[in-house]
């Protein structure tokens, strides 16, 4: 589903990627992983055409989208959520699905009855029923988080990049959303999954690839790389407890 | 005393609902692209010497030359929109208003070189009065007035009823997250702007055609009634805007009678510079001006 070969990109001469490459299948969940500044998000950046790479393809479904702009990828169907959330503060819960909505399906011209009981079982499901009509500004951080991640799913995508979904939160919020992830994971729904709590990592996903100062140490399943010699210098720590 | 009080004040508020017009389109462009287009008015300017032209040379109806009003300053606002927000949208906001800065004096050259007389006729829009009582109302003010609650009710509709106006609210606040649910923030940014143009040709059709005349200076005073009303009101706040405008007008509507006509555009400016002082965020953004400066003080 998502191909990226052999991408560099770099920011005023100091390489933020340097020729990555990473296989992603369709309905895998995979965890991307690595130190702070090893180039996470500057990776989905680069697929989702934020910031475009200088060298390399990246490929979606078979098509070349290196230097779509984010809202074409989004309309092919890749969609992302932010370290910080990008919710539109300023607008209701409701039209911040309703964004999406419309962007995503050009046939819909207002929202009818079935359309906004979609959005409120969406809504529901995350646990911001009650919300609806309420200022996005007014959400706390992991409710603008959940609801950064259900707004993803109002175009119905077939990738989804997150980017730390549980930064800043509690164990008991982390636990809620990664109940939230698995459920969307659970409906086959291909996602890469950048987070620092390896623990919610393991839980989520099946596979592992992990950065460090731009390039790929490791990719393998997630036993495999939590076991790793390198990875375990560079990202756990073990080198720096030793 | 009574009498006049209130008959300027009507002046006022329909004189000021052209202003309201002006200072929605600048708000409209200001709010979706942070960025400051000085040749909003010149561009209006060059549309009313559009339909000018249309009168003068084919004795055009009013219809027609309504028409080629809005469609030149339309024209004129596209130009304006790829030359000095388009190109250079990775640029400085600066860059923006600096370019639409020559822009303008661009297109004063223009309509100075095509029209070279200083004042143009401008074919009326409605020559009759009403007088309720002690009053006195124009009737193309009455008409300005109309047209320009009408837009703004439009214009409501257009963004709180529409998918046009959705993703035009959504490009405002965010436009990061609008590109990542799919938003074309391009051509939502570009409609904005047109839509901007459309307004400002029509408070430029309603204004030249009240004053029965129209000059290459048109567009420096379109652009300052409009900076001023949107200022006034509250930069980005569409409401601001209208109020805005509103305000601009009955101050003008008062100074002139009660202080004398040379001193209409003083006071105006008087006022403009206590609101800078002492309400910068003019009357409509005072709290979110003010929730800044408690942030900022936080940091």
């Amino acid at each position: 589903m998502l191909e990226v070969e052999r991408v560099s990109r770099s920011f005023g001469g100091v390489a933020a990627l340097t020729d990555v490459s990473l296989e992603v299948g369709a309905g895998e969940v995979v965890g991307l992983i690595g130190p702070n500044g090893s180039g996470k998000s500057t990776l989905l950046n680069v697929i989702t055409g934020i910031s475009p790479a200088e060298r390399g393809v990246v490929r979606f479904d078979g098509r070349d989208v290196t230097s779509l702009r984010p809202d074409r990828t989004a309309a092919l169907g890749l969609t992302r959520t932010f370290q910080t959330p990008r919710v539109l503060h300023r607008m209701t819960v409701l039209e911040n699905l309703s964004a999406a909505l419309f962007a995503g399906s050009p046939k819909v011209r207002r929202l009818r009855k079935a359309d906004r009981e979609r959005l409120n079982g969406l809504l529901e499901e995350c646990g911001l029923g009650r919300r609806v009509d309420e200022l996005a500004s007014k959400l706390t951080l992991p409710e603008q988080r959940r609801l950064e991640l259900v707004r993803t799913l109002v175009s119905d995508p077939k990738l989804i990049l997150l980017d730390e979904p549980a930064g800043g939160m509690t164990p008991a919020e982390t636990e809620g959303m990664a109940r939230l992830i698995a459920e969307v994971a659970a409906r086959g729904r291909t996602c890469i999954v950048i987070e620092h709590k390896i623990d919610m990592i393991s839980s989520l996903c099946e596979r592992i690839c992990v950065l460090d100062f731009g390039r790929v140490i490791a990719d393998g399943t997630t036993r495999e790389v939590l076991e790793d010699e390198a990875v375990l210098d560079a990202y756990l720590g073990r080198r720096d407890i030793a | 005393m009574i009498v006049d009080f209130v008959q300027n004040t009507l002046d006022g508020i329909f004189v000021g609902s052209s202003y309201s017009l002006l200072a929605i389109g600048f708000t409209l462009i200001f709010g979706v692209m942070r960025r400051l287009n000085l040749s909003y008015g010149p561009s209006i300017m060059l549309g009313t010497f559009a339909g000018t032209l249309l009168f003068v040379e084919f004795e055009a109806g009013l219809l027609a030359v309504a028409a080629a009003t809005l469609a030149g300053a339309v024209l004129a606002g596209v130009y304006v929109e790829r030359v000095c927000f388009w190109a250079i949208r990775r640029g400085a906001a600066l860059a923006s208003m600096v370019s639409s800065f020559a822009i303008w004096m661009q297109l004063e050259e223009i309509v100075t070189v095509v029209f070279p007389d200083r004042t143009y006729p401008f074919p009326p829009l409605a020559d009759f009065a009403l007088e309720p009582g002690p009053f006195f109302v124009r009737g193309d003010h009455l008409v300005m007035f109309a047209c320009a609650a009408a837009i703004t009710v439009l214009l409501h509709l257009l963004l709180y009823r529409t998918r046009f106006g959705l993703a035009l609210r959504a490009v405002s606040r965010n436009p990061a997250a609008a590109a990542f649910v799919g938003i074309n923030t391009g051509l939502v940014l570009f409609s904005a702007f047109a839509l901007a143009s459309a307004i400002g040709g029509v408070a430029g059709y309603l204004i030249a055609a009240a004053d029965q005349q129209i000059t290459p200076f048109f567009g420096l005073w379109a652009t300052f009634k409009g900076l001023i009303a949107m200022t006034l009101g509250g930069m980005g706040s569409i409401p601001g805007a209208i109020a805005g405008g509103l305000l601009l007008g009955i101050i003008e509507a008062h100074s002139g009678w009660y202080l004398g006509t040379e001193y209409r555009d003083l006071s105006a400016y008087a006022v403009l510079f206590a609101f800078l002082v002492f309400r910068p965020g003019g009357l409509f953004a005072q709290r979110q001006t003010l929730r800044s400066q408690l942030a900022a003080r936080r940091v």
